[in-house]
């Protein structure tokens, strides 16, 4: 069945009509051109579709679009303020926490995730938390690098504050 | 490397930003107008005869632009209905019969995916089964059912012209290797010792599955955007499978979401081709995760490993191995070649017989992956060089180190080794992993051991890479390479090279990405060869520029050509900064104004010589050589047999590092994903049937499988002949990690795993078999 | 993969999802988190024309502490669950079960009744709530009725739920008194796969003694199992003797069978194994505490 809704993505209200039976991954790619929002497993068990629902992570390829109206979705694209990078992606560039970056958008908004529930994890946490974010490339130490400078950087941000 | 500016430097990514902001351009991101999405029906069987196809009432669906199958592509004139790069055995969509269950049979393009989907469900196939053939030791027997009855051979590389037409038979591909007097050796032997090694088939996983656009542009060309490693390949391939001139043919290829070896050659290419040029319409396939796994695979892999030992030394040995290259032979007979004569080792073995055999079975085509079934054969012969070692009294470390191959000495294909940096690798392995030290006494069910392994793999020789250097007048250049970025660094990398070369910053390049319409021929992106090749190519070019800035600097300052170096933008005297001309005041000085480039291509084709198809015996088999050792140490649970991986150090011989922080990336890299192939990854068929064919239950190490302790370890032998001493690292860090790990695993428990994956439930058998008693019921301690 | 085109219809309240489920019938089918379900509609292994969506239900996801247990809603998600003070204060080990199932984002949407309904023999929370004694609310067209877990699962992917019928929350009794509970879960594998197996393990003491002990599997036959017969310990100190008649009344309960983490016979080694690694794990703690 075909039906408009409003989505809230990224601070906006999008008003579309959909099929019922559209993942929400379908519309932010195909409909919203949300390219970040990357389709890879289709199980919910690689992380490269990862949105933010609400502040949590979650696979927009097992999510109907018509179940997640009323929620706050954040991709990629709508991390930080659009101008600059945001700490968590500084520090996977400097990091080096990034090859062939499928995996990254996902990766990003996970550690986002982790950081505001989990100010300072352990080793062992973080490794839970991402454990579903999957990277052939295989740059974990790389990653798990980036989370501890990104960690440090938010911090010390909110101390300024 | 002295006074070097950029080269050497581990410089950030160039293509970081783009990738953090997920910005980054794929292939998934490309639409067209009009665009029709593909949906394909697959076969269930594994090897059976198509009778009948009833497909008009998908055809009567509305939205749906086309429902095609094989037999109406072998109609086509002037279409060649089989594809493959050393046979064209492979078909657009099956003809006459399927050959494994996976095998493409209908495709339907259609207005949007759900669309094509569902009138995938209105298709019918009447199939007749056939017997099949799923292992690959019965497919060489000649009772085995026959996968295919003829073998044409493709002649679209060098390195395969030697690929014969075959005859009834499941071997497409024999590869022999004779040096020495191997029956007396083993007649004279102490001890012989006779193992047989298996690897099973795996997945490559890119998290980008395979996708492919195709449109006819205004000028009917025939455009292509495709998740490939080998642009060039994929336009000579469309050419030669639909008769379309190749300059009418343009391919391109953004930025990649990896591709270890899965990405190599056509894919998808031709089945969007042929609907694009039916429907008049662009045309999209994106493959789902489950058919990424019944589109390509790594190798099975059988090795049988015979070694005699004299006075404690290795004095021969014979290697046959079997691979299993699935349906379609696809690169499996350069694998038996380029891997199949580096079985015996990088050892000083005098006698040495080889038979590669590449097979064909009923199952999911097997191609290249991240170490061109070089992991394979180390696993083989490493293991077994282990268990020598042990059962000798011989130190592992020194049994390999003693007859390893030192510059100079002759591989077993005759070939001198040059920059071979064997045993730096297993010195530098030994000593990060305290090999020397008493290993920890057992606690509780838990015990450790460390175990080391080495081996090398050599680049596909002969091999070809162009490039074209364009330096505008303000002094930044464009750089048109055919190499694909994706994740090795190679746009990082080439900007370095180039920076270099010409004096000016890595900001100031720009790698244009694979456009067949605009960036030289290349072989592939794969098998370690880009920074040496396309390397060599891009500063060759840069150095003819360079050239020409210099002529005309020399003219002008009444200086010597031979005293101008490159740097910050400008040619000067060497040692007098201040006496030299920019970019732009070069420009001017030649053009008379600043609005033109300067350009210069250059390419880099390493030869081979020929190498004699009974011995295996060539003066120059390889360009250069990766050499690579792995260490770990391991924690074995004995009333579960777990294996917990407490370090892992992965060694390689890179040679000299354009950014040697993008080397251990690849070493450590490599090490990571190959720690899942060799503690649980595999392909699990039942009856020619993939029982594993999605991420539910193929899993692939992930974050919580990394051990506590990993480390890269770059060993830097230059080689003189590549750019600035490089030579590679994308393969270099999976070579040896399988050895490694049941190495240790021995060193630790005693038992010896011979069949990957090693699994939990593999050891506590050999454990229990060990003990000669089952664990019954309440035997353990708690 | 696409989902084949369908309706969804979004009740107000349980009774009129019922009413749609038994008006359509074969046709419809309750989702709850989805997670499972869509992908196996996206595989297009299953097809319905109307999905009748129960998260549109108010009240289904709530987590309240009942004067004799905890009760959970069956739209709660798993990470509700894992991170909800009351489970995590009164039953550590169901917080624990449900913080191991797939992955952080898996656990954001998937949902309790959605798990339980699902019936995969391999799933972390059912051992832990079948030795806590937990009951299903169900709700159908012919009104409310208790079903004790222990008699929900039928069989693989079935349970007791009749047509129509949808499970509305399930009720976990209190812990008793000194006793102590654990849930094991062993991946053979990929540390991030299914479960070889799960084991759930509770013990109660008396007098530096066992006075109950109840154990539940996961992954080791068709459905999860509840061992019967575990009375002799009562009194008893869990000692070798008395394990290894433990041991014995497991493995003649359990009939796992060959899967992609294991063979029968590696199951039945690992239940060993995970039996004794839990109970001596509790009765270190119980000592201790």
């Amino acid at each position: 069945m075909k039906r408009e809704i409003t989505l809230r993505v990224n601070n906006k209200d999008e008003v579309i009509v959909i099929d019922d039976a559209d993942t929400l991954l379908e519309v932010l790619r195909d409909r919203l051109k949300l390219w970040s929002v990357r389709e890879s497993c289709g199980v919910g068990a690689c992380g490269s579709c990862t949105v933010l629902l609400d502040g949590r992570p979650a696979s927009s390829c097992f999510l109907l679009a018509a179940r997640t109206t009323g929620h706050d979705i954040v991709t990629l694209e709508g991390l930080g303020d659009g101008a600059e990078l945001h700490y968590i992606q500084e520090a996977f560039v400097s990091q080096r926490a990034l090859q062939c970056a499928y995996c990254t958008p996902g990766f990003i908004l996970s550690v986002k995730a982790l950081l505001d529930e989990t100010p300072e994890p352990s080793d062992e946490e973080i490794r839970e938390y991402l454990a579903g974010n999957l990277c052939r490339c295989a740059g974990y130490a790389d990653i798990l690098r980036a989370v501890r400078v990104a960690q440090d950087k938010k911090k010390s941000l909110a101390f300024k504050e | 490397m002295a006074n070097l500016a950029i080269v050497g430097q581990s410089v950030y990514r160039t293509d970081a930003n783009p990738k953090v902001t997920g910005r980054a351009l794929h292939v998934g991101n490309i639409e067209m107008p009009g665009m029709l999405h593909v949906a394909v029906l697959r076969s269930p069987y594994p090897h059976a005869r198509i009778r009948h196809i009833d497909k008009s009432r998908a055809e009567a669906l509305a939205g749906v632009a086309v429902v095609l199958t094989g037999a109406e592509i072998a109609k086509m004139p002037a279409v060649d209905a089989h594809f493959g790069p050393a046979f064209r055995d492979q078909p657009i969509l099956a003809v006459e019969k399927v050959c494994y269950a996976g095998d493409p049979v209908v495709a339907v393009a259609a207005v949007d995916k759900r669309l094509a989907e569902d009138a995938l469900q209105l298709v019918e196939v009447d199939y007749e089964p056939l017997p099949a053939v799923f292992d690959v030791l019965e497919a060489v027997t000649p009772e085995s059912a026959l996968v295919h009855e003829q073998h044409r051979p493709a002649k679209a590389f060098a390195d395969l012209a030697h690929v014969q037409a075959g005859r009834q038979s499941n071997i497409c591909y024999h590869f022999k290797l004779r040096t020495g007097d191997v029956e007396r050796a083993f007649a004279e032997a102490d001890r012989v010792f006779e193992d047989t090694f298996s690897s099973p088939a795996a997945q490559h996983v890119p998290m980008e599955p395979h996708v492919t656009l195709v449109y006819l542009d205004e000028h009917e060309r025939l455009n292509v955007w495709t998740a490939s490693q080998s642009p060039s390949y994929v336009r000579t391939e469309l050419s030669a499978t639909f008769g379309i001139p190749m300059n009418r043919i343009r391919v391109r290829v953004p930025y990649l979401g990896g591709g270890y070896g899965a990405k190599l050659y056509a894919k998808l290419e031709p089945l969007v081709t042929i609907l694009a040029l039916i429907t008049k319409k662009p045309v999209r396939y994106a493959l789902t995760r489950e058919e990424e796994f019944l589109t390509i695979t790594k190798h099975k892999v059988v090795t049988r490993i015979q070694t005699a030992i004299k006075d404690g030394t290795v004095t021969a040995r014979k290697c046959e191995v079997y691979w299993d290259t699935g349906a379609y032979a696809e690169i499996g007979p350069r694998i038996g070649h380029k891997s199949g004569y580096t079985s015996a080792g990088p050892y000083r073995i005098p006698n040495v017989c080889i038979d590669s055999y590449c097979v064909y079975t009923n199952r999911v085509p097997a191609g290249a992956f991240r170490g061109f079934g070089v992991p394979q054969v180390i696993w083989a012969y490493d293991s077994q060089t282990d268990m020598i070692a042990r059962a000798i009294g011989a130190d592992p470390v020194e049994f390999r180190l003693k007859p390893a191959l030192d510059e100079g000495e002759p591989f077993a294909t005759g070939t001198i080794v040059r920059s071979f940096g064997i045993k730096e690798a297993i010195r530098e392995a030994a000593q990060a992993i305290e090999w020397s030290k008493p290993r920890a006494a057992p606690s509780g069910t838990k015990s450790r051991g460390k175990g080391i392994a080495a081996g090398v793999k050599a680049v596909l020789t002969p091999s070809i890479s162009g490039a074209i250097v364009i330096l505008n007048a303000d002094g930044t250049a464009n750089v048109l390479s055919s190499t694909v970025e994706m994740g090795q660094g190679s746009e990082t990398t080439m900007g370095q090279i180039v920076a270099e070369e010409l004096g000016i910053s890595l900001e100031q390049v720009h790698i244009v990405q694979p456009d067949t319409d605009a960036t030289p021929y290349d072989t592939i992106t794969a098998g370690s060869r880009s920074t040496y090749h396309m390397g060599n190519a891009a500063r060759s070019a840069a150095a003819k520029i360079k050239a020409e800035l210099c002529e005309v600097v020399a003219a002008r300052l009444e200086v010597a050509a031979d005293d101008l170096v490159a740097g910050k933008g400008r040619i000067f005297v060497r040692g007098m900064e201040e006496r030299g001309m920019t970019v732009g005041e070069i420009f001017l000085a030649k053009f008379g104004s600043l609005g033109t480039t300067l350009a210069a291509e250059a390419v880099c084709q390493p030869a081979a010589s020929h190498m004699d198809p009974e011995t295996g015996q060539s003066e120059k088999c390889t360009e250069y050589w990766f050499p690579s050792a792995t260490a770990a140490e391991v924690e074995v649970d004995t009333e579960t047999g777990q294996v917990k991986v407490l370090q892992l150090v992965s060694v390689g011989d890179t040679g000299t590092s354009i950014n040697p922080r993008h080397c251990e990336q690849q070493l450590l890299g490599a090490a990571l994903t190959h720690l899942g192939l060799t503690l649980f990854e595999e392909m699990v068929f039942d009856e020619g049937q993939l029982v594993n064919g999605s991420l539910l239950d193929y899993q692939i190490a992930s974050f919580k499988d990394m051990p506590e302790s990993v480390r890269p370890i770059v060993v830097q032998v230059p080689h003189e002949d590549g750019p600035f001493g490089a030579k590679g690292a994308g393969e270099t860090g999976a070579l040896t990690v399988a050895p490694a790990i049941a190495n240790a695993i021995e060193d630790a428990v005693g038992v010896r795993i011979c069949d990957l994956p090693i699994t939990a439930e593999k050891i506590l058998r050999a454990l229990t078999d060990k003990e000669g008693t089952a664990v019954s019921i309440g035997s353990t301690t708690s | 993969m696409t989902i084949r085109s369908f309706d969804l219809l979004q009740p107000r309240s349980l009774a009129e999802a019922i009413t749609l489920l038994v008006q359509h019938g074969e046709d419809a089918r309750a989702i709850g988190g989805g997670t499972t379900l869509i992908i196996l509609m996206k595989q297009r292994a299953l097809q319905y024309r109307y999905l009748v969506d129960l998260q549109s239900i108010p009240g289904l996801n709530q987590i309240s502490k009942e004067p004799e247990g905890v009760r959970i809603g069956a739209l709660a998600t798993h990470r509700s669950v894992e991170l909800s003070p009351v489970i995590r204060e009164a039953l550590p080990v169901v917080a624990e079960a449900f913080s191991r199932v797939g992955n952080v984002r898996v656990r954001q949407t998937a949902s309790v009744g959605g798990n339980l309904a699902h019936a995969d023999y391999r799933l972390d929370p059912p051992p832990a709530l079948l030795i806590l004694g937990a009951e299903i609310s169900a709700m159908g067209p012919n009104g409310a009725r208790k079903i004790p877990l222990k008699d929900f699962f039928r069989g693989m992917y079935e349970t007791a739920l009749e047509p129509g019928e949808l499970l509305v929350d399930v009720k976990i009794p209190s812990m008793p008194a000194k006793s102590k509970a654990v849930y094991l879960r062993y991946s053979a594998m990929s540390a991030n796969d299914w479960p070889c197996l799960g084991v759930a393990a509770m013990v109660t003491r008396e007098n530096g003694r066992c006075k109950e002990l109840r154990l539940a599997l996961g992954g080791v036959a068709a459905t999860p199992v509840l061992v019967n017969g575990l009375t002799f310990v009562k009194d008893q100190l869990l000692d070798e003797d008395v394990m290894q008649q433990i041991l014995a009344v497991v493995d003649e309960q359990i009939s796992p069978f060959s899967d992609l983490r294991g063979s029968e016979w590696y199951k039945r080694q690992m239940t060993q194994v995970f039996i004794r690694r839990a109970i001596a794990q509790l009765d270190s703690q119980l000592i201790e505490g």
